[in-house]
């Protein structure tokens, strides 16, 4: 069963130690700019985000490379860049629909989650556990779910008590 | 026995396509071009000294037969016997069961006095940008303002070159972006030096066997080349002598399963007119990402396999020194008749606009960072209602639904409103 990262929006303090040790680990140096996972923040709804490839089985960067570069490892079936063929065109970075793609200010590339080899840096350093590697089983996504569920309850409350 | 016309992207997809699905059968590849498998996307960084030639190729004169494909290069077809299933190439022939037509497009040529000079060149192929290198002068026009038009354009302005961009319209990249946008492409194409020179229209190419200069409608300009960028024609004239439908937009028509009119003879990419995945309208898209897809749908059919093409997007994303110029849909000019409201925003250096009709989003265009825009391409291509995002967006069950959250960047249910009520 292939592994994925899960995340949980709920336990996501905003800490942003995920994007250092990715950016650590790809790029060796701590610099969120050049992370391959960002955390984005809802700010007036106090919501806090991962946004990290999904690994899309259909994947819209695949389809727009004008280049065939974006290509899918066979082992972790991650999505990744051929850099002998990509042109930083970053129709890739446009066309993801959760803005997942990063482009690197300093080396002038794309960049996204490559699951670090299989150990991916951000879940395991993920103190609170928003970030997870876990296998896509049903009985994952039932949790995935179950959390959903339990969010949507939660804001509908916030919404009750008139907290904006 | 498959028969594929054209090495381009759409020939290339499909004959992977038909290899994955079938180890056995055989595929034969004729183009009249001697190049493998290159991207015409990558051909700016070639002409502006950023890539080596190698980098133009996706695959090499070895990658065919290692998956079987038998080549036919440097030969042109002259003609295709659909009651015989033949293709001809002058005084052969060469059967087939099923046929794949992925001629593509070629630059258009206007007539205009001197367009047939030494100097004068279109960028299409490796061979076009090995020209233009060779005979790089002191100044260069680029006729036409496309994102063709203008990649060269900043292509030889980095070889050094003192550049002229010319459009006949108001504005650059006229069909793509709207007045804003498009200034704000020009206002960098100018600071970088590049002379933007907007309704203004080429009359005449100066010269005794080469190029010396140009004559517009407004001035007289000195230069060593002139690169006409003023869009392509599909190359249908094989089908159409074969008596293949061709549409009014000059396309060849195919059916969702990328069929043409001929039983067993199926179309894909540049030659073939399709649908718009937003709006259903007929288009002509010679853009990449939906050869690809053609490709692939064709190539499924072609073995019997059903599979439906979805329509084709236009998605338009280039680098403007470094500032992303990205246009999804239709625009707003030229719209009128759609009853459009517009949604525009500056954001710090980001520059972004909405068009919306109907309560749907049926274009968007930005000018910076893009990052998020990929949230609204799908906005746009599944057709969501506005209302639906504007009460998903106040409702804050966003979170369960990323791409909203996204969407919420660009789009405020105010916004929502305000455009409704105009």
């Amino acid at each position: 069963m292939r592994k994925m990262l899960v995340t949980d929006y709920e336990k996501c303090t905003g800490c942003r130690l995920c994007e250092l040790v990715c950016s650590v680990k790809h790029e060796g140096v701590s610099n969120p700019a050049r992370s391959r996972i960002n955390v984005t923040k809802w700010e007036t709804k106090g919501i806090m985000v991962p946004m990290v490839c999904s690994q899309c089985e259909d994947a819209p960067c695949m389809a727009v490379c004008p280049t065939n570069a974006r290509i899918r490892e066979s082992e972790l079936g991650t999505v990744t860049v051929n850099y002998d063929r990509c042109i930083g065109c970053k129709t890739c970075v446009v066309a993801c629909p959760f803005g997942a793609i990063n482009f690197d200010p300093i080396d002038h590339k794309v960049i996204s989650c490559d699951l670090c080899e299989g150990d991916p840096q951000c879940a395991r350093f993920c103190e609170t556990g928003a970030i997870r590697y876990a296998e896509a089983s049903d009985a994952n996504k039932m949790r995935q779910r179950e959390a959903a569920e339990k969010l949507y309850e939660s804001l509908q409350k916030l919404d009750g008590a008139g907290v904006s | 026995m498959v028969v594929i016309l054209g090495n381009g992207v759409a020939g290339n997809t499909a004959a992977s396509t038909i290899r994955h699905l079938d180890s056995r059968i055989e595929i034969t590849l004729i183009s009249a071009e001697t190049y493998p498998e290159y991207t015409a996307c990558a051909l700016p960084h070639y002409l502006a000294g950023e890539f080596e030639r190698q980098r133009l190729f996706l695959k090499s004169e070895e990658d065919y037969p290692a998956e079987g494909i038998k080549t036919i290069f440097g030969r042109t077809v002259s003609g295709i016997d659909p009651e015989k299933k033949q293709v001809l190439l002058g005084d052969e022939s060469l059967s087939y069961d099923k046929l794949i037509m992925a001629t593509g497009s070629r630059p258009l040529v206007p007539p205009i006095p001197g367009v047939d000079l030494e100097g004068v060149f279109s960028l299409k192929s490796p061979g076009d940008a090995d020209r233009i290198l060779e005979g790089l002068g002191q100044t260069a026009v680029v006729v036409g303002s496309g994102p063709i038009g203008v990649e060269t354009a900043i292509s030889l302005k980095k070889q050094g070159d003192q550049v002229y961009l010319i459009e006949l319209l108001e504005r650059i990249m006229p069909k793509i972006f709207d007045e804003e946008a498009a200034s704000l492409v020009a206002a960098i194409l100018e600071e970088k030096g590049i002379r933007v020179l907007t309704a203004e229209k080429l009359v005449q190419i100066n010269g005794q066997e080469r190029v010396e200069g140009i004559v517009t409608d407004k001035q007289q300009i000195e230069c060593d080349q002139v690169i006409m960028s003023v869009g392509v024609r599909s190359n249908v004239e094989l089908a159409r002598e074969a008596g293949i439908e061709v549409g009014s937009l000059g396309g060849i028509v195919v059916s969702r399963r990328m069929e043409t009119s001929l039983e067993g003879i199926f179309a894909c990419g540049d030659c073939v007119q399709s649908r718009d995945m937003a709006n259903g309208q007929e288009m002509l898209s010679p853009l990449w990402h939906n050869a690809k897809r053609q490709g692939i749908i064709a190539g499924y059919n072609c073995l019997g396999i059903d599979k439906i093409y979805p329509g084709s997007e236009s998605i338009t994303s280039l680098d403007v020194y470094g500032t992303q110029a990205v246009s999804f849909g239709s625009i707003a000019a030229g719209n009128e008749a759609e009853d459009v409201e517009v949604i525009e925003k500056y954001s710090g250096d980001n520059y972004y606009r909405l068009v919306i009709s109907k309560g749907h989003l049926i274009g968007a265009q930005s000018i910076g960072n893009a990052q998020d825009m990929g949230a609204l391409l799908y906005v746009l291509l599944k057709r969501e209602n506005l209302d639906k995002i504007k009460s998903m967006i106040e409702q804050r069950i966003t979170p369960l639904n990323l791409r909203h959250h996204r969407v919420g960047r660009y789009i405020t249910p105010s916004a929502i409103e305000a455009a409704g009520e105009r």
